[in-house]
């Protein structure tokens, strides 16, 4: 069986995986910038070594409310068809390699904003780990 | 290697070949005996033809073949260059270039047929021969002076010639014809030949240099806090790395205009031929080096003003004799560095613009109402050519005038961050003068904040910055027509308020006590950004947004600060065509004849004084608290700065002929009392030093705008015989503060003047 691996993360109390592949860093701390006028879901804009990278409002892509206000201070660095774009994120887990049987799709119930952005899920022993699509955060924009 | 891998090439290496067959085609036929031109051109063919071969582009290779031909005859004097061989070898390369551009595209030759453009060339290949014995015999007599190498060479029968070109060439190293021999062909020996690199590597390296040249300003402070010499001195050598390699760096991205220029002869021969006019071309400072990104920006609009000098400038070949002009028209273009930009002017000696028909069109269409016209200068007139949709020639021509007009021109360097201005004299001509930065990659910025944040405009649209104390009894907001005024001087400028357009909460209400206004001109409009806080003007590194931000009109990229933040770029178009301004001001124009006859009521009062070298100036009185003389042993200093104890205050000095155009800077005498206007700033006093203080005077005339404005000038006051000059306050202490303020990166003090 081939196992790929996972980056893990927390939004809202919520256990995120997304391709670790995909990611190319995870940073803490960068200073946001606001956009006026930007779609709700871009918090601002961050500065990468020089690159301007769009930082996205996870919990309002996800359609989650915080439960105790937005303090999300470690963003993710994905790089998507020559772009860079930064998820806003609570808290990072350990990169784990799944494999496939544990997978299932998303369950019916799931709200609708969301789901185009979930891939499925993965069913760890202690806990769910939901599986982000990049090209869905990427569509939705 | 791929074929894939080396298409690139070919098409990189044709395209070479065709810009230089552009210019020596011209060459050739200001020079037709030119033989060395000729054989230039003979060789890049074949180059060309032998690529295509090999890359089995089947279409190239005939046309190119058939080219070759013929210039095989002519490149052997078997006939000789006419009108007619040179449209039809001109016609060619247009064919070729449509090929290659077709390659360039699908990969494969696009279909067509070539066969009569084939045919004539093989037609013209034959047809020139009885024709031309004269020169064959001119020929046959330079050979018949050099008798020894002639045996066995020249052979001719009834209606072929055939000569034998390898000995031809032979004769010709022995002994050198009177036509110019051929150049030894690989003279570059020792010439290391350039390396190509991939643009967008360089744009790379560009953009991780710039952001290395931040980094390095992040670093520079620790230098002095920490103390430590071997950090020190190892902070200066990465300083002093980083500047060279920022400098090398930006030598990589620059390119000689000639790039450019090089299509224009042929461009200009061919617009001339269309309108039936004779044009000589002269290029001057082809050897100016700018941003490659900015050669492509540029293309476009000299193309379109070149076209322009040449269909609606240059008269006809008979009107210029009447005028008693050679018959040829010139068009001259220039290139040159000047302060940082880089400027490139555009002039013919044609028939210039009718200024009475530019105006007359104008008021039809409404850009200016028929009151305006008549009190314009002409300057601004000529401006007009640049609003939208005006175009003052009555027929659409092929050439010019497609409906775009000089408006798009304008847009287009004004997206650059350039400028334009045009000069003409009715019956001597006409020149448009174009100023662009060096480089895309940095442009200098007026910072400002507003609700909180930093905003950067680009310093290239900025007229003036001016700042309403309201508390001072300055006039303030007024309202017209919807719109929120501003009376700047004699005009009404609309105005924009940042945190509105940017959709902040109102962080500011207007009835605060101080007003900053940016004065920005934009393609549309002239127009008022009122911001919180004026900060300090940087040069920053433009960095693009990327596609999420594709729909926000308000933003022309990003840039990175001093500390690593982002801070947005406003786009000054943008913001203006957003707000609907551009639409309200085109459907109902600022008039305001009522303001300004009131304003020639007013009576002002003016304190004169004199600078070294200018003697009539001005400034007026509500702007001089006191007068004051002081001793040059009172002066301290405070940093770089000028203070004295003024008071319970520090007083500030300021040597106003540094900023005033025209003024010489005095040297004061050890024992010499100094003359000094107090002005007050939000309570702090500032000393303006002058060479001396005369009287008070009242006028009511009115203050006339001279343009261009001279720096630290507001205008002129006519009293009597003499000319007052009124000095402009805001600007003096904007360019002060600029030169005052301490950031981290090199500060332009110079405010870009208004054109």
């Amino acid at each position: 069986m081939i196992s790929t691996d996972f980056a893990t993360f927390y939004i809202g109390g919520i256990y995120f995986g997304i391709l670790a592949n995909d990611v190319l860093e995870v940073n803490h701390d960068l200073d946001l910038t606001i956009v006026p006028k930007s779609a709700k879901t871009i918090r601002g804009i961050m500065n990468l070594r020089g690159q301007i990278v769009p930082a996205i409002d996870m919990y309002e892509q996800l359609g989650l409310i915080p439960k105790i206000g937005k303090t999300e201070r470690i963003s993710i660095i994905l790089q998507c068809e020559g772009h860079l774009l930064a998820l806003l994120v609570d808290d990072v887990g350990p990169i784990i390699p799944l494999e496939q049987d544990t997978f299932e799709a998303p369950p019916n119930n799931f709200p609708m904003t969301a789901r185009e952005l979930v891939l499925g899920v993965h069913k760890l022993p202690e806990q769910l780990l939901v599986i982000l699509d990049k090209s869905g955060v990427v569509n939705i924009l | 290697m791929s074929d894939d891998d080396i298409l690139p090439e070919f098409i990189i290496e044709a395209r070479e070949i065709l810009d230089q067959l552009d210019i020596d085609f011209v060459k050739l036929e200001e020079s037709p005996e030119d033989n060395k031109i000729i054989r230039n051109i003979f060789r890049a063919v074949h180059t060309l033809k032998g690529n295509s071969g090999f890359f089995g582009f089947k279409r190239l290779e005939k046309v190119c073949h058939a080219a070759e031909a013929l210039l095989g005859k002519l490149r052997d004097s078997v006939i000789v260059l006419d009108e007619k061989t040179t449209n039809s070898l001109l016609q060619t390369l247009d064919i070729l270039r449509a090929i290659i551009e077709g390659i360039e595209k699908k990969h494969t030759e696009p279909d067509g047929e070539d066969g009569q453009l084939i045919e004539s060339l093989g037609l013209l290949a034959k047809a020139n021969i009885s024709a031309d014995k004269s020169t064959l015999d001119k020929h046959v007599s330079n050979l018949l002076a050099h008798p020894q190498e002639l045996t066995g060479i020249y052979s001719k029968t009834e209606d072929q010639v055939e000569v034998n070109v390898q000995e031809w060439h032979e004769i010709e190293a022995i002994h050198p014809l009177p036509f110019e021999a051929e150049e030894p062909v690989n003279q570059h020996h020792d010439v290391v030949p350039p390396v190509k690199v991939n643009l967008e590597l360089l744009d790379k390296l560009m953009s991780l240099v710039s952001e290395m040249v931040l980094a390095r300003n992040r670093l520079l402070p620790f230098s002095e806090e920490l103390g430590n010499h071997r950090l020190s001195s190892a902070i200066r050598s990465i300083d002093l790395l980083t500047l060279e390699l920022q400098e090398g760096m930006l030598k990589t991205r620059m390119q000689p205009i000639s790039q450019v220029w090089s299509k224009f002869p042929r461009l200009v021969r061919d617009v001339a031929h269309k309108c039936n006019k004779k044009v000589k071309l002269i290029q001057e400072g082809t050897e100016t080096e700018l941003d490659r990104g900015l050669l492509d920006a540029i293309n476009d609009p000299l193309v379109h003003m070149i076209r322009n000098s040449i269909d609606h400038g240059l008269e006809s070949p008979a009107e210029r004799i009447r005028q008693g002009k050679s018959e040829t028209g010139y068009v001259l273009l220039k290139a040159n560095h000047e302060n940082g930009l880089v400027v490139i002017s555009i002039s013919d000696d044609g028939a210039g613009i009718d200024i009475d028909s530019v105006r007359t069109k104008a008021i039809e269409k409404k850009l200016i109402s028929a009151q305006q016209a008549q009190t314009f200068e002409e300057s601004k007139i000529l401006d007009l050519l640049f609003a939208p949709g005006f175009s003052t020639k009555e027929t659409v021509s092929d050439l010019s005038g497609r409906g775009v007009g000089m408006d798009v021109v304008k847009t287009n360097i004004s997206k650059i961050g350039g400028s334009i201005a045009i000069e003409s004299h009715r019956g001597k001509g006409t020149t448009i003068r174009i100023k662009i930065p060096l480089t895309l990659a940095i442009m200098s910025a007026l910072f400002v904040r507003s609700n909180q944040e930093k905003f950067a405009i680009p310093q290239s649209s900025i007229l003036e910055l001016v700042r309403l104390d309201l508390t001072m009894g300055d006039r303030g907001l007024e309202d017209f027509y919807g719109t929120s005024v501003f009376r700047l001087r004699n005009s009404l400028v609309p105005l924009i308020h940042l945190h509105q357009q940017l959709e902040f909460q109102e962080s500011h209400p207007d009835s605060s006590e101080v007003i900053n206004i940016v004065i920005l001109q934009s393609s549309g409009v002239r127009y008022g950004l009122v911001v919180d806080e004026v900060l300090n003007i940087e040069e920053i590194v433009v960095k693009p947004l990327g596609p999420m931000f594709e729909e926000l009109n308000d933003f022309g990229g990003a840039t990175i600060l001093g500390d690593g933040r982002a801070a947005l770029i406003l786009d000054i178009d943008g913001i203006a065509m957003q707000s609907g301004l551009v639409e309200k001001m085109q459907s109902k124009p600022l008039t305001d004849q009522e303001t300004i006859s009131r304003v020639n009521e007013e009576e002002v009062s003016m304190l004169l004084f004199e600078l070294e070298g200018l003697d009539n100036l001005a400034i007026p009185l509500n702007l001089v608290h006191r007068l004051q003389i002081i001793r040059p042993e009172q002066i301290q200093k405070n940093g770089s700065r000028n203070v004295i104890q003024f008071g319970p205050h520090i007083m500030e000095l300021v040597y106003l002929d540094a900023y005033v155009s025209g003024a010489k800077s005095k040297k004061w005498k050890a024992d010499e009392s100094i003359p000094v206007i107090v002005h007050y700033i939000n309570a702090i006093p500032i000393g303006l030093v002058v060479s001396q203080v005369h009287d008070v005077m009242n006028t009511a005339q009115t203050l006339q705008e001279i343009n261009s404005p001279q720096k630290g000038l507001l205008g002129c006051i006519s009293e009597g015989n003499s000319i007052i000059n009124v000095i402009n306050m805001d600007e003096i202490l904007g360019m002060h503060r600029m030169f005052d303020v301490k950031t981290q990166y090199s500060v332009l003090a110079q405010l870009s003047a208004p054109e």
